[in-house]
């Protein structure tokens, strides 16, 4: 895969999961799976851990607003490097979707919840930021 | 993908069995730190808090000369009266016009009003609870009379004996809406050894019916050792009982007295009721609850109480 590729690729993974991670919270939140300070506190807790992420994917796609721009960065990459950066993003965002909804399904408390959140972001949150990181921070210096 | 579906599933799976999922709804029988929250909560909901200081809520294991089961441990609150007057007779003068207005206002007792808070939020047996009011020097100590199963104030000086017991005065006459009591005439109501059976029927009758109109499973039941002239029982898994809208999981605790009256005999009800989010069929944890408005409370008590009444009248012979 080419390293415009995979950015593109992991910029609509990014931006798609958070405002997926972002509705799945509102639609538990109005059918009752969460309260409403619950609900409050999960916003707060959770969209901060993506938008990170986001933050360098939404960093990408303003900076390449021409064709052109895209075409210019077509390096071939490292089969490791693409799985690597697919699975991370991919897993954190998953886990998170998964705590979500076994909160509301009750299999933990919420106290639970927010323990696990904080070790989710211990564990993944600094892999993934490196990684993305990597991918995305080197491409905007060039477009400078 | 799918090795991110798997690698997640482990993930949650790494993080979750250590802290004990599955066991969630497993909870102490008591726990004073929630227990103090609780009630706390509910000091300040009902401005309460303004008059009255919570200074202390343990468990004592030292046997104390006010409770029936000397062996047990026993659950005793503490109130601070915050009254302008540091002279301890004009204290105690303020703190029992403070009782009456309390009285007057609401048509409840405080003293028993705080008790069964106390009972409901920390699940504990009425036998072994004592609320303390601590005014200047005087203490009064609200416990129940072994005997005739009534609460009583027991009024001491910090450093002397007791000074006196007194009998809390019965409750104003049944009011409607909202009233957490009701008149049971005797000629209507059933022998008073059955009326206890008879309310747990109802109520338990009352709350399965509600949920299998809601498609919800049963709810859970718990219910404390009865007495001829007390009920107290607990519901967990109930929807839209007391809160208008029926997305949140609802548990209450509820207790009744049966006091004699000019009339027959009257029904006092106590009820505490909490709140928890949750889709689906499986119950919150014991430490997702919250306290439910007061108001709403009341509404549903006099609700509840109206039905009861109305059984109550239907199944006389």
């Amino acid at each position: 895969m080419i390293e415009s590729d995979l950015r593109n690729k992991i910029s609509i993974l990014l931006i798609v999961s958070h405002v997926l991670i972002f509705l799945l919270l509102i639609v538990m939140f109005v059918m009752g799976g969460l309260t409403q300070p619950e609900f409050t506190t999960s916003l707060s807790v959770v969209v901060p851990m993506l938008a990170a992420l986001t933050g360098l994917a939404i960093g990408y796609v303003t900076s390449v607003k021409k064709k052109s721009q895209l075409s210019a960065f077509s390096e071939k990459l490292a089969g490791i490097y693409v799985f690597t950066s697919f699975l991370l993003p991919i897993v954190f965002v998953l886990a998170i979707a998964a705590v979500i909804v076994v909160k509301v399904i009750n299999y933990v408390s919420f106290e639970q919840f927010k323990i696990i959140l904080a070790a989710l972001e211990t564990t993944f949150g600094a892999y993934t930021g490196k990684v993305m990181a990597s991918l995305f921070e080197k491409q905007q210096e060039e477009t400078k | 993908m799918k090795i991110a579906i798997c690698a997640s599933t482990v993930l949650i799976l790494l993080v979750a069995v250590p802290l004990g999922i599955g066991t969630a709804q497993s909870a102490l029988p008591s726990d004073p730190p929630r227990g103090t929250r609780i009630l706390q909560t509910w000091l300040d909901q009902t401005r309460l808090s303004d008059h009255l200081e919570l200074t202390k809520l343990r468990l004592s294991s030292s046997p104390s000369p006010l409770l029936n089961d000397k062996d047990e441990r026993s659950l005793q609150l503490d109130l601070r009266f915050r009254g302008a007057d540091t002279k301890p007779d004009e204290a105690v003068k303020q703190f029992t016009t403070f009782l009456n207005q309390y009285q007057a206002g609401k048509g409840v007792s405080l003293p028993e009003a705080v008790f069964y808070q106390l009972i409901h939020s920390c699940d504990w047996p009425r036998n072994d609870a004592v609320v303390t009011f601590i005014v200047v020097e005087d203490r009064f100590d609200i416990s129940l009379d072994p005997d005739s199963h009534e609460l009583v104030f027991h009024q001491t000086q910090q450093r002397g004996p007791v000074r006196q017991v007194i009998n809390i005065p019965l409750l104003a006459a049944s009011k409607a809406g909202g009233s957490n009591q009701i008149t049971v005439k005797s000629t209507k109501a059933p022998s008073a050894d059955a009326l206890p059976q008879e309310i747990e029927n109802f109520l338990k009758g009352y709350f399965v019916e509600a949920n299998r109109a809601a498609h919800l499973k049963d709810p859970e039941f718990s219910y404390e050792p009865q007495e001829p002239d007390y009920l107290g029982m607990k519901v967990k898994g109930v929807k839209g009982q007391v809160l208008a809208s029926d997305k949140y999981w609802e548990k209450l605790e509820i207790s009744f007295e049966l006091k004699p009256a000019p009339d027959g005999q009257k029904l006092v009800c106590y009820l505490s009721g909490e709140y928890a989010s949750g889709i689906f069929g499986r119950l919150p944890s014991d430490d997702d609850y919250a306290a439910i408005d007061e108001a709403k409370l009341r509404d549903f008590t006099g609700n509840l109480l109206r039905k009861l009444q109305d059984h109550l009248a239907r199944s006389s012979p």
